[in-house]
């Protein structure tokens, strides 16, 4: 390995809002050398690859890219520059075939006379799949019809169309079974023997160190330390990853995992539709349920069908007094909230205030002699609960759309608590959250537990799954693998080979 | 913790940044409509030498306007769905020559309950031939709107019929005025104090994040097309009254004139957030204004179509430029 650096990242800062997402963050990746990253969720990690890649700019700090000081302004410019990244969330475009994903936006190489060579495209693609062993995908195929780990083999072929001298892998590996990790390997072996690098992001401890040359270790968005070579072991790595104060009470404190009462308040029974299969459960009274899985395994459409937004093929919901979930009305009259995990497009009306939001749901228990709703009861309720929750805000009147990830996440707990919601699905709450409000997201949840309320937590976040529920059910391919009991001794390898 | 005075008091800060920078956005979007009312007014004012704002010119206008003005503030709430209703006019004409045969064959009062019943009924159609049948609102509404040209002419056998001579007295302006202030008290009591009105313009936003907070987007959307269908059935009843009877022309203006006045009020064409039944009034009263104005400033027809296109286009123009700024998508 020789020692000139790719990328030199120095004493980059960048806030979210009222969050620091980095402070003064330094770091340089040698040509050849592999260099992991890791800490806890919202350490920093993604926003240092996504500025690295030209998605986000820094708002202090500067890199030099061989020595020449490097800014993109955005992703492309990055990838022209040589550093490509792929992520964790899906990237790919659906609708179109897999050449066109993998030339999108390098058409132009391929226009003659205006028009594209869809042939060329295709056979150049075919062979960059074949180089990269992935022959079996075949280049006019339409994306959709791959399946989720192929999309993201997909992407990976996009990103090494041109050898990239940077490669960044953000937490990639999550979503991918044991074959597309080893094929990931093989390529990022591949860039090392042509002397190029890579910087790998991954929850995955054993990984990191069955991967990478060094790892680079942060916490509260601050670097902790870079262990060298033979320093990388686990124990440490973990106690450099951990070991601050908030840690311990992020989640869920106490061990006790005893429901309100051993009654069902919510069954599924037998839920067949698309990659379902015969999913049956429980959901008991004053009980947090964790559902853990990949992102493609069926447990958000799941949330949907518990909440009568799909129908299902075969089976049913049910609620304690027997009645049947068949839509979002009788949902919300049976008291069940649900959270989506696209929450900009189907749980909050951007374009509308505050208080809009919080009423809809909870208009028929607003209504007077039959029909009447007047802007007083609307004005107190949705300020009732803004308050109780400490939405940040001007006032109810306030566009959703000026607020905060965080404060849209609390207003959507406003919304369900409006209509004294008794049961709460929560697809990915914190999703796309500040790491401080994430805690307060934690605290309303152990909150409403502490109420007896009952609550299913669906998230691809195993940490949080781990920390927060009583009970965690895992589901791989559309069906229930496991049931976990909250331990403090349970560990996230243990949950993973259930998922995977 | 200090730390986190801090950052809340920079927090704060900007918002009051934004604050200021909210309430104009909020203000001209309320006031550009009343200033273009005013322009309207004062510029045919002027080159009319004052006829515009006589009491008698006065009167027309508010009969002129006055099908409109009930089809309008009807219209707000499809508009505020994020969809149109472009057969309002053709069930305006339609149930203007139903209840003027009916006038005719049976007896005068029962001209408005069929002019009523017969909009209500072709909008339950096009309801459900959004929602059972799933049609694009688009294509069904300009479906029902050949479909029932067709039907008018055939009714008619001619180019127009008279009502019974008898009623013309019915048009009385104490009674119309009456009438429009308790239509409308009742149009802004649904939309602005009741379910039906929260849940449409929700609807105008996202449907699935409305479906998600337990709307039913079928009846939902079935009602408003209904409510429009009723409205444009008394708008047709008002047409006859005024025309003296029914022509293969009545109500053809009516459904462009109806997307104008709204736009023309302060709504957007996608409807949500903005949406509200004051843009119907408002929006009423400059259609109204500009068409009686040309007519008085001695415009052609054809100048009187180019004036009102490109008007309508600048306004949309604006008008949606003014909502890209609030939602962020």
């Amino acid at each position: 390995m020789d020692q000139i650096e790719v990328i030199q990242v120095e004493n980059i800062s960048k806030a979210f809002g009222p969050t620091k997402a980095l402070t003064k963050v330094s770091l340089d990746v040698c040509k050849g050398e592999i260099r992991g990253l890791i800490g806890e969720n919202g350490s920093g990690k993604s926003t240092l690859a996504s500025i690295i890649a030209g998605n986000l700019q820094a708002d202090d700090g500067e890199m030099f890219l061989f020595g020449e000081a490097f800014s993109p302004a955005n992703s492309l410019e990055a990838s022209k520059s040589g550093i490509s990244m792929i992520v964790q969330e899906q990237g790919t475009i659906n609708t179109i075939s897999v050449a066109a994903n993998i030339f999108a936006g390098r058409e132009d190489d391929y226009v003659s006379w205006g028009i594209i060579n869809s042939k060329k495209i295709n056979h150049d693609a075919q062979e960059l799949l074949n180089n990269l062993d992935l022959g079996y995908i075949k280049a006019e195929m339409i994306v959709s019809t791959l399946s989720f780990e192929d999309r993201k083999l997909v992407e990976i072929a996009r990103a090494f169309y041109k050898l990239p001298e940077l490669f960044i892998v953000d937490e990639t590996t999550t979503a991918l079974p044991q074959k597309g990790r080893n094929i990931l390997y093989k390529l990022i072996d591949q860039l090392k023997q042509s002397n190029k690098s890579v910087l790998f992001i991954s929850h995955d401890i054993e990984e990191l160190i069955q991967v990478c040359d060094n790892v680079t270790i942060l916490r509260d968005g601050q670097v902790i330390t870079t262990l060298q070579g033979n320093e990388m072991e686990p124990h440490r790595m973990k106690s450099l990853m951990v070991g601050r104060e908030i840690i311990d009470n992020f989640y869920r404190m106490n061990e006790d995992s005893k429901p309100k009462s051993e009654e069902a308040i919510l069954s599924v029974n037998k839920v067949n539709q698309g990659i379902l299969k015969d999913v049956c459960f429980d959901l008991k009274e004053g009980e947090i349920l964790g559902i853990a899985g990949l992102s493609d395994c069926g447990m958000h459409e799941l949330g949907k069908i518990i909440f009568g937004l799909i129908k299902p093929d075969s089976g049913s919901v049910r609620v304690r007094n027997g009645k049947k979930i068949t839509n979002s009305q009788v949902a919300i009259q049976e008291k069940l909230g649900f959270m989506s995990k696209n929450r900009d497009k189907e749980a909050i009306l951007l374009s509308l205030s505050i208080k809009e939001n919080i009423v809809l749901p909870c208009l028929d228990l607003l209504k007077k002699i039959g029909f009447f709703i007047t802007p007083r009861s609307e004005k107190k309720l949705a300020k009732t609960w803004c308050d109780k929750l400490s939405v940040k805000m001007r006032s109810v009147d306030q566009a959703c759309s000026e607020l905060s990830g965080g404060n849209k996440q609390k207003i959507v707990f406003c919304k369900w608590l409006g209509n004294e919601s008794e049961i709460l699905i929560l697809d990915c709450p914190t999703r796309g959250i500040d790491v401080g409000v994430k805690e307060a997201i934690y605290r309303i949840m152990e909150e409403l537990k502490a109420q007896g309320k009952s609550i299913i937590m669906i998230s691809e976040e195993l940490p949080e799954i781990l920390g927060m529920s009583d009970r965690i059910i895992t589901f791989k391919n559309g069906e229930v693998t496991h049931t976990f009991t909250r331990s403090s001794q349970l560990q996230e390898a243990e949950v993973i080979q259930y998922m995977i | 913790m200090e730390e986190l005075n801090t950052l809340q008091e920079n927090e704060k800060s900007r918002n009051m940044f934004k604050n200021s920078k909210q309430v104009l956005k909020d203000v001209s979007g309320k006031i550009i409509p009343f200033l273009g009312l005013l322009v309207l007014v004062v510029f045919f004012n002027t080159i009319t030498k004052g006829n515009l704002l006589s009491a008698k010119n006065l009167t027309l206008i508010f009969n002129q306007g006055y099908a409109l003005f009930l089809a309008s503030a009807a219209a707000v709430f499809v508009m505020s769905t994020g969809n149109l209703d472009f057969s309002m006019g053709a069930i305006a004409g339609f149930a203007c020559a139903c209840a003027t045969l009916a006038a005719k064959a049976i007896a005068p009062w029962v001209s408005i309950p069929v002019a009523i019943l017969v909009g209500c009924l072709l909008g339950m159609i096009n309801g459900f031939a959004i929602t059972v049948l799933r049609l694009p609102t688009f294509i069904a509404c300009l479906c029902m709107m050949f479909i029932l040209m067709a039907g008018t002419q055939s009714l008619i056998a001619g180019s127009s019929i008279m009502m019974p001579i008898s009623m013309m007295m019915w048009e009385v302006d104490v009674i119309k005025i009456v009438l429009a202030v308790v239509y409308f008290a009742l149009m802004l009591l649904l939309f602005n104090y009741t379910k039906i009105g929260k849940q449409l313009k929700s609807l105008g936003v996202s449907i699935e994040a409305a479906r998600q907070s337990g709307i039913n987007v079928k009846k939902m959307h079935f009602l408003a097309y209904t409510l429009t269908g009723a409205a444009s059935g008394l708008a047709g009843f008002f047409l006859m009254l005024r025309t003296g009877g029914a022509a293969t022309t009545t109500g053809q203006t009516l459904t462009t004139d109806v997307i104008m006045a709204i736009v023309f009020g302060g709504m957007s064409i996608s409807g949500g957030a903005s949406s509200k039944v004051s843009a119907a009034l408002l929006g009423t009263l400059v259609v109204s204004v500009l068409n009686n104005g040309m007519i008085l400033a001695g415009y052609g027809g054809t100048t009187q179509q180019l004036v009102k296109g490109f008007l309508f286009l600048v306004i949309i123009a604006v008008s949606l430029k003014r909502d890209k700024d609030t939602i962020i998508k």
